[in-house]
């Protein structure tokens, strides 16, 4: 009987798209789409303490699944907002985005049977970066100094004992406005009332200009060098990228960093020292990394297609209790 | 002026940067990926399936709240 594979995303995510393609074409395994943000729009939805009942999502081709008849699920993205109906009252918008989220998570989380990439809990948990830098730390890896504070007399104790200290967001909720990795300005650090309005991470700045992007997915791990000036990367790629071979172990140290938020897949960023030491600065439990296959070749898509058919081909591992968070 | 958030204050006393283009290797291996979008939804466009606007390309016309193809820069990516 072929794998079943269920990929959890945005309706028109290209990961989802391209990574089904390649399941299905090159392994020959069943895969279905389901559209997080288009759950409202397309209807559907039912869950029943009676057993037997089918757990029925809709799927992007206007079909359905039955959650229980699923290998693996590719837990890739759940949309904080549903895409409304034509005649729907917007007033309602966040009821309608909240029922609809926890009666997803609930059927997902009760009824399918499968291996996760990875458990919503521990998805959501690892988003967290106080968890994920305690997380590293705790698996060996090497962790900037770092305060997340609102208090501005900390605040300015921290960069005074860290020259070019940097901040950045606790958190950045999907499609409001970007802030970037930036050094803390004195300006900043004289501005009370904007310290304390809320709290932000304070960093200590990780010299030099070699980044790395880590794909880690299962027992793989493949990372790119980006040899950037700025501290944040991402918002010019016209740099230097090319595949990096990484030492065995620092390797462990990256599984060991998932095992501890119970993830079975994660993008690393992490930054080279001048003495060529791994600095790790966060993990993202589902990273983009299909532009890294478009900017050095490496061929994450094709080797990630492979790693969900073998998931799904994989004894299912004990269910994790709620308690076990 | 209304108070801000620390990291948007920090923006802003940096100023606006000009969003630099994308590599010329990574515009095509974005335009294959809209390739095959575009192709699983004029197919579930031809079963009927298709439940938003669509561009001229066939692709949908709005990324989902993300800020691109490759969502780079959303969330926490």
């Amino acid at each position: 009987m072929k794998p079943r594979i269920g990929i959890i995303t945005y309706g028109d995510d290209p990961h989802g798209f391209l990574i089904k393609k390649k399941i299905e074409e090159q392994h020959g395994a069943w895969c279905c789409l389901i559209p997080c943000d288009e759950l409202a729009l397309r209807g559907k939805l039912t869950w029943s303490t009676q057993s037997g009942e089918p757990a029925l999502l809709p799927t992007v081709d206007g079909q359905t699944v039955d959650v229980k008849t699923l290998d693996a699920l590719w837990y890739r993205r759940m949309s904080p907002k549903q895409i409304l109906p034509d005649g729907a009252d917007a007033t309602y918008h966040q009821h309608i985005n909240a029922t609809v989220e926890r009666v997803v998570e609930g059927i997902l989380v009760n009824e399918f049977q499968g291996r996760w990439v990875s458990h919503p809990v521990a998805t959501r948990l690892a988003e967290n970066k106080l968890v994920q830098l305690r997380a590293a730390a705790r698996a060996g890896l090497r962790i900037p100094a770092t305060l997340v504070s609102q208090d501005p007399a900390g605040i300015r104790s921290f960069c005074s004992q860290h020259p070019g200290a940097i901040i950045k967001p606790v958190a950045t909720p999907r499609g409001v406005e970007l802030a970037r990795t930036a050094e803390v300005s004195q300006e900043l650090l004289d501005s009370d009332d904007v310290l304390a309005l809320t709290p932000a991470i304070y960093q200590e700045c990780i010299p030099g200009e070699r980044h790395l992007r880590i794909s880690v997915v299962g027992e793989r791990c493949d990372a790119a060098l980006i040899e950037a000036k700025d501290l944040d990367w991402r918002f010019d790629l016209n740099v230097p990228f090319r595949p990096y071979p990484l030492d065995a172990s620092f390797e462990q140290g990256l599984h060991r960093t998932l095992r501890e938020l119970r993830l079975v897949m994660g993008i690393f960023d992490v930054k080279l020292t001048d003495e060529d030491e791994p600095v790790f600065l966060e993990v993202n439990s589902q990273g983009q990394f299909l532009f890294i296959e478009g900017l050095c070749g490496i061929p994450l898509a094709d080797q990630f297609a492979a790693f969900l058919v073998d998931q799904a081909v994989q004894p299912v591992s004990p269910r994790p209790s709620v308690d076990m968070w | 002026m209304k108070l801000i958030p620390a990291v948007f204050f920090q923006k802003k006393v940096n100023g606006v940067e000009a969003a630099a283009k994308s590599p010329e290797r990574l515009e095509l291996f974005e335009s294959e990926l809209r390739e095959v979008v575009g192709g699983a939804l004029r197919a579930a466009g031809a079963a009927g399936a298709v439940v938003r606007a669509e561009g001229g390309c066939g692709c949908p016309t709005t990324y989902s709240g993300s800020q691109g193809w490759l969502d780079l820069a959303s969330a926490d990516d």
